[in-house]
């Protein structure tokens, strides 16, 4: 997949912007607070149909002062493909060619990206809630069902969580809304278990390659709710068992007020020699374990879709010493990838070979 | 003296209470309605008022009609009197109605159980749909659930199912899974392994 151009209007700081970027690499070069990572988030709303950062409303991605905003970009994929994403003050609609996309997630997984952000090293470092994010951010690329069983289990834990919340709690709501959650649960620990499944050998193999810090580390899924190995045990059984724990627990639920058994308490355990690597890693260890995370998906995707994704790299000089870098821009090479990276200067990177440099300065872009 | 609010703010304001309208939108058509023939924005007015007039819950499957009593539905003498299919909204109704595979009966709920929006019990037809079970239609045998395949509707479903549960009726769901014509392969998981968990016999 190649991203030919991007257009940009009215999205955080970027007035009108015409990217062209280079098939291979592309360096956003600015100080700090001229555009530079909102012009990556513009790539990744565009390309993921979703925003790089969670934001509460798609109304909070447009420019000051502007009612609405957009973001197209043409890429190659079997053919051209236009896509836009408009932001508008109740939401954001995708459309391809005009049209507008009924099946986000299924073209979200067409497409393709791996983004590496300074926030990454919360995977390692930060808390389960933390390391759940950075598991879905790679399980929503991997796997096209995810995005709808994601969708489905917040709603089903939202809607019971408000039942229980109520002054007098309708014991026979709860009934009713108790099977979808124990549904939309399974559906999801599956999924993610799935998508841990396949990242833990390529990423254990990465972290070799990359050696030092990282050598030896492993990766697995931890079901907050589960004991049988998710992956492997039947939908119905899985389901039962969590129907029954639901069911015994219903008295303290009543009295936290709260869904207390469920995917919601799922965890990501990365662990260096059979130990969590939240309690050991220095800055430098968590930054090349999550960087080994990073090159595993970028593999696994490549392999799942037959074509690189596109890679984005905010501010990774700041994140990498220049072996590391060097070893991820010889990655890129490997898998095919399009990559977009910003930097403050292009001295702290290790020689990038062929790209295109761009400077980003208020909003706008200079050749 | 007292001046009367602005006519053109005041249907702005009307109109930007619709789903999907809003402020911008509404003046937008606000301003388009001015520049048609005044015949038209009076067709408009008529219409609304016979709406907000004539059209009125049928008094036995609570779907709107602007017949006297009962839908022409609940009418027609055509139909299967023994099944019942309890639909959420009207516009599922047009759509059971549109595969021309459904010659029984219907009932609407208005909606499916949401705490989130504060939809609860009280607020859908259950009770209607009670006094028709122990009343006027005592020959229905099989009640069709066929709210949608959402986190709601499943939950409306089986709120229902536990309600009526002691009637004697046989409860049917409506089936979801893999979409007819459809690759297996190209099926997404959670669908192809519900299609295989609520497989039937041959």
């Amino acid at each position: 997949m190649l991203l030919h151009e991007v257009f940009v209007d009215g999205f955080r700081n970027l007035a009108q912007v015409t990217l062209r970027p280079h098939p291979r690499l592309t360096v956003l070069i600015g100080d700090n607070g001229q555009g530079k990572t909102n012009l990556l988030e513009a790539i990744h709303l565009v390309a993921a149909l979703r925003p790089l950062r969670p934001v509460e409303r798609a109304a909070e991605l447009v420019a000051f002062g502007r009612e609405t905003g957009l973001v197209r970009g043409r890429f190659a994929l079997d053919g051209p493909l236009d896509v836009e994403v408009r932001l508008e003050q109740r939401g954001r609609k995708a459309t391809v060619g005009g049209k507008a996309v009924r099946d986000v997630a299924t073209l979200a997984g067409r497409l393709g990206v791996v983004s590496f952000v300074p926030d990454d090293a919360t995977m390692i470092r930060g808390g389960p809630g933390d390391r759940r994010r950075g598991l879905d951010r790679f399980a929503y690329a991997l796997l096209p069902a995810f995005a709808a069983a994601s969708r489905r289990f917040d709603e089903a834990l939202e809607q019971r969580n408000r039942l229980l919340k109520e002054p007098v709690v309708d014991d026979d709501a709860l009934d009713a809304f108790t099977p979808p959650f124990v549904d939309a649960a399974v559906d999801l620990a599956r999924l993610r278990a799935e998508a841990c499944v396949r990242w833990a050998p390529v990423f254990s193999a990465e972290a070799h390659a990359l050696g030092g810090d990282a050598l030896g580390a492993t990766l697995g899924y931890q079901s907050g709710c589960f004991d049988d190995d998710v992956a492997t045990t039947a939908s119905a059984a899985l389901q039962q068992h969590l129907q029954q724990r639901l069911d015994r627990g219903r008295d303290v639920e009543k009295r936290k007020r709260s869904t207390l058994c469920g995917p919601q308490l799922d965890d990501v355990v990365v662990a260096k020699a059979g130990r969590g690597a939240r309690f050991l890693a220095s800055q430098g260890e968590a930054r090349a374990l999550v960087l080994a995370l990073k090159l595993a998906a970028v593999r696994l995707l490549t392999e799942a879709r037959g074509q690189g994704p596109l890679l984005l790299l905010d501010d990774v000089a700041g994140e990498l010493d220049r072996h590391r870098a060097a070893r991820l821009l010889q990655s890129i090479d490997e898998h095919d990838a399009q990559v977009f990276v910003t930097t403050t200067g292009t001295d702290t990177l290790p020689p990038l070979g062929d790209c295109a440099v761009v400077g980003v300065h208020d909003g706008r872009l200079r050749a | 003296m007292t001046s009367s609010p602005d006519p053109i703010r005041a249907l702005t304001s009307q109109l930007s209470r619709l789903p999907g309208i809003g402020e911008r939108t509404a003046l937008r058509l606000v301003h388009h309605l001015l520049r048609q023939d005044r015949a038209l924005l009076h067709a408009l007015a008529h219409a609304l008022v016979d709406v907000a007039e004539h059209v009125h819950e049928c008094s036995r499957c609570c779907s709107l009609t602007a017949n006297e009593g009962v839908c022409s539905v609940c009418r027609d003498p055509r139909r299967d009197d023994t099944v019942l299919c309890v639909i959420a909204t009207m516009q599922d109704q047009a759509a059971i109605e549109a595969t021309g595979e459904f010659r029984g009966r219907y009932h609407v709920l208005h909606g499916t159980l949401s705490p989130l929006d504060g939809t609860r019990p009280e607020d859908l037809r259950l009770q209607p749909l009670l006094a028709r079970l122990q009343g006027d239609d005592k020959s229905v045998r099989e009640l069709i659930l066929a709210t949608p395949p959402s986190v709601d509707g499943e939950a409306t479903a089986l709120y229902l199912a536990k309600l009526l549960g002691a009637h004697g009726l046989s409860l049917t769901r409506i089936a979801s899974g893999v979409p007819v014509g459809g690759d297996l392969q190209f099926a997404d998981k959670p669908t192809l392994a519900r299609a295989i968990a609520l497989r039937r016999v041959l």
